[in-house]
């Protein structure tokens, strides 16, 4: 079956929040939750500014899953991680343990405690009926239920995010790599690796581009 | 220049948009969830111009004009601007000079995120056709909101 992920590249994504935009439209996001957010590192430095857009990422080992108490998360047979806000109690145990930071709570009520837990759901809803209003009430809307995928990915104005089956979605990626590599333009394209991740021996630090550097700069 | 205001407000202010908004702002800064990803007004600002004057990332700043008026901004203190040079979005509006409006407006019509509207501080200058204001090269003077 196919196995559902995300993958966002970090040389196209330009931080125009349209996945962010899109994700709250569709599934009635409240003030304060952020199903999916764009973070951007290096922010001004010239040839060095990355952004990339963030969201639950549908772990095969998921740890919210792991440790939560009531057992309330599930996988689908695509391997989206949901879980059952009927049965949660807002402990936030999940969004301790996920390093995305995915699971997110409101603080409503006395002493700001929290509600129920909500997180991306893949846009495939929740236990509840497909397509029942119960459902986009509390999950927001079943796109992967209708035949399509989920609208973050859709409306990405650069297709840097992409999300869908792993096999593809990896391949289309890959391919993109290989093009980048070939053209010997984007030497950050290395997307995988140790050195990626930590910077190898000649790995420079981010440093701000000198003023002689920017066009028009004193 | 024999005044030697380029000495008083030595920063060349300008204006330009947000991938959030569009025009004045009253339209989606009315949409909660674009309001959400821009809630606040602010002026980009070189880390060494901020430095200069005592002002850290997310303080209140008062963004002053040769014309008089100033707006209270907060400050982005960012590589993204050179030492003689701040940026502030126009999209907001709903504070004059420091002031909430928010009272003013009637009722259910205010947009979810009011702010300063940049072409308060901006110069004089209007063009002679279309009386179209200078938007993008005003000189300026930032101080730490006291």
């Amino acid at each position: 079956m196919a196995r559902m992920k995300f993958i966002c590249d970090t040389e196209r994504c330009i931080e125009c929040n349209g996945c962010v935009t899109a994700c709250k439209n569709d599934n009635e996001v409240p003030w304060g939750v952020n199903r999916r957010r764009v973070v951007t590192v290096n922010d001004g430095i010239i040839g060095q500014e990355k952004s990339v857009s963030v969201a639950c990422m549908h772990c095969t080992n998921a740890p919210c899953m792991a440790v939560c108490p009531v057992d309330c998360f599930y996988r689908t047979d695509e391997g989206v991680v949901l879980h059952d806000k009927d049965i949660c109690i807002g402990c936030g145990y999940c969004s301790f343990a996920c390093p995305f930071g995915a699971p997110q709570f409101l603080s409503k009520g006395a002493f700001g405690t929290r509600s129920k837990m909500d997180k991306c759901t893949f846009c495939s809803g929740g236990p509840e009926e497909n397509g029942s209003v119960a459902e986009l009430e509390k999950y927001g809307r079943n796109r992967l239920a209708e035949g399509k995928l989920p609208l973050c990915a859709e409306m990405c104005s650069t297709k840097a995010l992409i999300g869908g089956d792993s096999d593809i979605i990896s391949s289309i990626f890959n391919n993109r790599v290989a093009i980048r590599e070939k053209n010997g333009k984007y030497p950050g394209s290395k997307a995988f690796g140790w050195t990626t991740a930590y910077g190898g021996p000649d790995t420079p630090a981010p440093t701000p581009a000198p003023a002689a550097k920017i066009p028009g700069a004193k | 220049m024999n005044q030697k205001l380029y000495e008083k407000f030595p920063i060349i202010l300008t204006s330009g948009r947000l991938v959030e908004y569009e025009g004045g702002g009253d339209e989606t800064s009315s949409n909660p969830w674009l309001a959400e990803l821009q809630q606040e007004n602010f002026v980009e600002i070189n880390p060494k111009a901020a430095a200069d004057r005592g002002i850290k990332n997310r303080d209140y700043v008062w963004v002053k004009s040769p014309t008089g008026a100033r707006i209270k901004v907060r400050a982005l203190v960012t590589e993204r601007v050179d030492q003689g040079t701040a940026w502030v979005p126009f999209h907001f509006a709903g504070w004059w000079q420091g002031n909430d409006l928010r009272k003013y407006y009637p009722e259910g019509a205010a947009p979810v995120v009011l702010g300063e509207a940049v072409n308060t501080a901006t110069t004089y200058g209007y063009d002679q056709v279309t009386m179209m204001q200078e938007t993008k090269t005003t000189m300026c003077q930032i101080e730490k909101f006291a």
